[in-house]
């Protein structure tokens, strides 16, 4: 990643982020200024990784999956997310096609996690309050 | 502006599909979004905004909505939106924390 976190097609910008920790083999990243908002690349910066991001109190706030393109294909977040429930919210989003330019595409489909998606990646998300009646779809 | 520069923040909101975003300005925070109404055909840029004054317990108080056939207009129309406090965002960026996004 670098250049606000894009592949750059094989250049080599200026990194904007760095590898904080690991849960698993996933990295967990930040960006490398501490005075920047908290997000994710929006490519990754080898192909077909995978990271996460905490917020500033280690809570689990962001997972992106990305493809051998570089591209954003799945992303679960929590947090504010008014039209799936109150507060903090477990929640995916599924590509349809990959890339950020498609996050909310109408072939993105966002929705709380199945049962199964949440055993899957539940190692992942440190700090989060699961009420299952709540946060499952 | 904190977290982002205003172009940074401007442009991420043309280029990278409206994407989720949360900031605070005086005693309020906001989560800003897009997306498709249900016919897939007329775009939106939301953002919902809350009394931060108790950020443990976030007070809903109203959506502001932005409708456009694709990004840039809806873009055009939440720049000039006077919703923070009746000052628009270039008006209001100083004021503006962007804590994700």
């Amino acid at each position: 990643m670098g250049g606000r976190g894009t592949y750059s097609a094989g250049q080599f910008p200026r990194y904007t982020y760095e590898t904080v920790g690991k849960i698993g083999d996933v990295k967990v990243l930040a960006p490398t200024d501490s005075a920047k908002a908290l997000k994710l690349p929006e490519e990754s910066h080898t192909a077909g990784n995978k990271y996460v991001l905490l917020d500033k109190d280690g809570v689990f706030h962001q997972y992106r999956e990305y493809n051998s393109n570089h591209e954003v294909v799945l992303e679960i977040g929590y947090h504010y997310e008014r039209a799936l429930g109150k507060g903090d919210v477990l929640h995916i989003h599924v590509h349809g096609k990959p890339g950020i330019d498609n996050h909310n595409s109408p072939s993105t489909v966002k929705r709380k996690l199945t049962r199964t998606e949440y055993q899957k990646y539940k190692k992942l998300f440190k700090g989060v309050k699961i009420n299952e009646g709540k946060y499952f779809s | 502006m904190k977290g982002n520069t205003l172009a940074e923040f401007m442009d991420d909101l043309l280029s990278m599909d409206g994407p989720e975003r949360e900031f605070l300005f005086r005693d309020r925070f906001f989560f800003l979004e897009s997306a498709y109404q249900e016919n897939g055909s007329v775009l939106e840029l939301y953002l919902d905004e809350y009394d931060n004054r108790n950020p443990q317990d976030k007070v809903f108080l109203t959506t502001h909505r932005f409708l456009g056939q694709n990004l840039s207009e809806c873009v055009g129309k939440f720049e000039n939106a006077a919703i923070f406090d009746g000052l628009t965002i270039y008006e209001a960026e100083k004021e503006i924390e962007v804590l994700f996004g």
